[in-house]
């Protein structure tokens, strides 16, 4: 899947939020929604 | 010392038979990047400095365990983020959090119905309504790397110096999650008064998390790597009478310990404020489990209303600020002795300012309890 890095991010759930772990390339693609996830707890501290 | 020698010296001292040999915990967080000669800004953006940070406080002061190891300010993820909640204030030495409320009172059955639908769909936007794909993988790198130096820190304290990591699991009470997370102190504590239903449901929904994690300490392995197999930080309590503390603290903090007790684990609490109103919930746990450190509380005057459970604190971050090495040694001296066995030496406070102590003042007092 192509993504546009400038493009905002889609906060609809849970298909935005699919989208954006699918977006997470960089990362085996077993680990972008468990990765995603950990980050939305991470929130809580930021 | 090693390891296991190190950690069974806390555990001792939890249960006041640690024969005089005094253990210490560093509660120095900000002050270590002064005490090392850099300001916030280059020491909390390159993980590099960070280290060498934390290792010339260890190589300087030998504290037995530290409460922070350079990771208390994730700040290069919120740059990231691109939120702007955590400014550094270098004139002022200080890191500024804004008080700050993520969901609006009446979005409460939302939060408690999903809590990861809710952060994603409302909590995320509201920290960056413009966050683009690219930013978001420049956060979760930058988190990646945040994850990546906590873990290298840990294990050159481990391995390097033979000294634990405080704590392994973190158990924080709902309501704290709440206040930090998601509501703020001010929202909170409207919430408490005029939503208490809302404050219970979602406090209820996130525990079930909690004691599971809970659970899962008890079962699991007590590592020497960590002095204490838990911990929490109490902070909530500050804007919380006593009945609120009845109903939505201790209901929640008291099964965590009992269940990670029940198993011989230690559970470390880390008090911010003042415990005065509440030290009544401490007195019914048997002596060898549990560490309070203390912040504004008299340790002395504690003592004798907690004599079941070992406390830390008592050096005055005022002396070591100010007041002369002898000055400073004659306190701690004096503080040791008083305290005697079931005490971990620590400031009274948590060093974050530049002024907090000074190299040989806190020096001279470590070389007190210094063990190697």
């Amino acid at each position: 899947m192509n993504f546009d890095m400038n493009e905002k991010l889609d906060f609809s759930y849970p298909e935005g939020f699919q989208k954006a772990a699918a977006s997470l390339e960089f990362l085996p693609e077993e680990q972008r929604v468990p990765m995603l996830a950990t980050f939305l707890t991470l929130l809580m501290q930021l | 010392m090693n390891l296991a020698e190190r950690k069974q010296l806390f555990r001792d001292t939890l249960a006041f038979n640690n024969k005089g040999c005094v253990p210490s915990l560093c509660n120095a967080w900000s002050y270590k990047i002064y005490d090392a000669g850099y300001t916030l800004q280059e020491a909390l953006f390159d993980y590099d400095v960070m280290e060498k940070v934390v290792r010339q406080f260890h190589e300087r002061y030998h504290f037995d365990t530290y409460f922070d190891l350079g990771t208390r300010n994730p700040m290069q993820i919120s740059k990231a983020l691109g939120s702007f909640r955590h400014r550094i204030d270098e004139k002022a030495d200080a890191i500024v959090i804004e008080d700050y409320s993520l969901m609006q009172p009446e979005e409460y059955p939302e939060f408690t119905a999903d809590q990861q639908a809710f952060n994603w769909s409302k909590a995320l936007q509201r920290l960056n309504p413009d966050l683009t794909y690219g930013q978001l993988q420049a956060t979760i790198g930058a988190m990646l790397g945040f994850f990546g130096f906590n873990g290298k820190i840990q294990q050159i304290m481990v391995q390097e110096y033979n000294t634990p990591v405080l704590y392994n699991a973190v158990l924080q009470v709902p309501i704290e999650s709440l206040m930090m997370g998601v509501r703020g102190m001010r929202d909170l504590s409207l919430d408490m008064r005029r939503r208490r239903a809302d404050v219970k449901a979602a406090s209820d929904k996130m525990f079930e998390g909690l004691i599971a994690q809970a659970q899962a300490v008890a079962a699991g392995p007590s590592e020497d790597r960590y002095v204490f197999d838990a911990e929490s930080v109490i902070l909530a309590s500050t804007i919380m009478s006593r009945k609120q503390f009845e109903e939505f603290y201790a209901p929640y903090l008291k099964p965590l310990m009992d269940t990670v007790i029940s198993s011989g684990k230690m559970y470390y609490i880390f008090c911010e404020n003042s415990l005065q109103n509440f030290y009544e919930f401490f007195q019914d746990f048997d002596k060898g489990s549990v560490l309070i450190n203390l912040e504004l509380d008299d340790i002395r005057d504690t003592r004798k209303k907690l004599p079941n459970i070992a406390l830390g604190g008592g050096m005055p971050s005022a002396l070591l600020g100010t007041a002369s090495v002898e000055e400073c040694v004659d306190f701690a001296k004096k503080l040791i002795d008083d305290m005697g066995d079931g005490f971990v030496f620590s400031s009274d406070k948590m060093l974050s300012y530049r002024n907090d102590a000074r190299p040989e003042t806190l020096k001279a007092v470590m070389d007190l309890v210094r063990k190697d």
